[in-house]
């Protein structure tokens, strides 16, 4: 039984016309969106940056700063020990709020729902989902702090 | 008339029939008019665009100061300005009403469904072009606004980071931002917007209004 359907010679040359008709009209299209988004030098990670001097800050003490634009904390553990983390809240963004002095025993607080880190940037009480997200950071020779984008 | 009817014959019954075309009589209620309402607003939008894009400059250096020169020393500046901040905030309201007049009246049912997305469609790209104008003047609450438009994008998932990077044009808001937002409000945006007007315009000549419920 022979059921396959004719094609005429009309058919057939425009589906082997519209192949390359789609990679013709295709190929620009993705040159297009490669043109549309931002070259390498715009997408670069942002630059490690000096924020303070150790002896600047005492045991438990804390240092606000701006990294890409955007507030973040650094809190001195121990003689030797720093950590660095950004003040966006991780329940949906607001800038966490850091209380004046000594952070011993101390709890930031997210103004927007009532959201909870203790000093750290662990994620205590209240709606945040997770910990403060932690920056990278080094201290040179001479007790400078260089803060730098974490590479997780 | 007849000059050009005679290089042209039968643009005279066209032009007649656009000018003198009936409508039933349900529609002589405001309601009816509400899309109409939105097309003059957005007809207003175009004309006193093009007067601000005389002297606007999208750069982070000029912007705002650009700005402030159409408000307190163009001739005439502050009310173009005030006109084209005030016609985009109705062409949304009459827009978003004229939609619930398509919605309350069922005019969106057989065989107007693809008017409805055509309108769909409409309604997003004027909010499209009430965020992208937003950021132009580069002021607090237009870069304040465009994080937080830029944030929202990108907690979609999937998509989110990607399309954040291309509404910023890099990993913040910066420049590269204000020059593509730019290029959407005064060109993409505009170009899209009409194409879609004139297909949803052309849709409702070819269906005429719909009959009283
Ligand atoms: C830029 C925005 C828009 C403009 C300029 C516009 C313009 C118009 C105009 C002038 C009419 C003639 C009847 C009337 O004025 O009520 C109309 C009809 C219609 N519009 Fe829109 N419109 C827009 C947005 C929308 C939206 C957001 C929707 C719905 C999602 C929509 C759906 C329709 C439908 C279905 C009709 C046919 C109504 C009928 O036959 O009764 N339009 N539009
Ligand atoms: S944004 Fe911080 S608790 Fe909701």
């Amino acid at each position: 039984m022979d059921n396959t359907t004719p094609v005429s010679r009309r058919k057939f040359l425009g589906a082997v016309l519209a192949i390359p008709a789609i990679g013709a009209l295709g190929t620009p299209l993705v040159a297009a969106g490669q043109f549309v988004y931002p070259p390498d030098s715009l997408l670069q990670p942002p630059k490690p940056k000096k924020i303070g001097n150790l002896k600047d800050v005492n045991v438990w003490e804390s240092i606000k700063f701006d990294f890409n634009d955007a507030p973040g904390l650094l809190v001195r553990k121990d003689e030797k020990e720093v950590v660095a983390y950004s003040l966006k809240c991780t329940h949906l963004g607001c800038t966490v709020e850091v209380p004046k002095g000594n952070l011993k025993d101390k709890q930031l607080f997210c103004p927007c729902h009532g959201g909870q880190f203790d000093p750290m940037g662990n994620n205590v009480g209240g709606p945040p989902p997770k910990p403060l997200p932690a920056f990278g950071v080094e201290i040179a020779d001479n007790g400078d702090i260089i803060i730098s984008e974490k590479l997780a | 008339m007849s000059w050009m009817e005679e290089r042209f014959p039968g643009i005279g019954h066209a032009a007649k029939e656009i000018a003198e075309h009936k409508v039933p009589s349900h529609t002589l209620n405001p309601i009816y008019c509400l899309g109409g309402l939105t097309l003059i607003a957005f007809l207003v939008q175009v004309l006193t665009g093009i007067f601000l894009a005389v002297y606007y400059k999208p750069t982070v250096a000029e912007a705002y100061a650009s700005v402030q020169m159409i408000t307190y020393e163009v001739r005439f500046g502050a009310i173009v300005r005030s006109l084209h901040h005030w016609a985009a905030n109705l062409m949304i309201v009459l827009c978003f009403l004229h939609m619930l007049r398509v919605y309350y009246t069922g005019a969106f049912k057989k065989p107007r469904e693809l008017n409805w997305v055509a309108g769909c469609f409409l309604l997003l790209l004027s909010m499209g072009l009430a965020f992208t104008g937003y950021l132009l003047p580069y002021e607090q609450l237009s870069y304040w606004a465009s994080v937080i438009g830029a944030e929202t994008a990108g907690s979609l998932p999937v998509i989110g980071p990607d399309l954040k990077i291309m509404m910023q044009g890099g990993i913040k808001v910066t420049g590269e931002m204000l020059s593509r937002f730019y290029v959407l409000h005064l060109m993409v945006l505009p170009a899209i917007t009409i194409l879609f007007m004139v297909a949803h315009f052309i849709m409702i000549r070819v269906q005429g209004i719909s009959d009283p419920m």
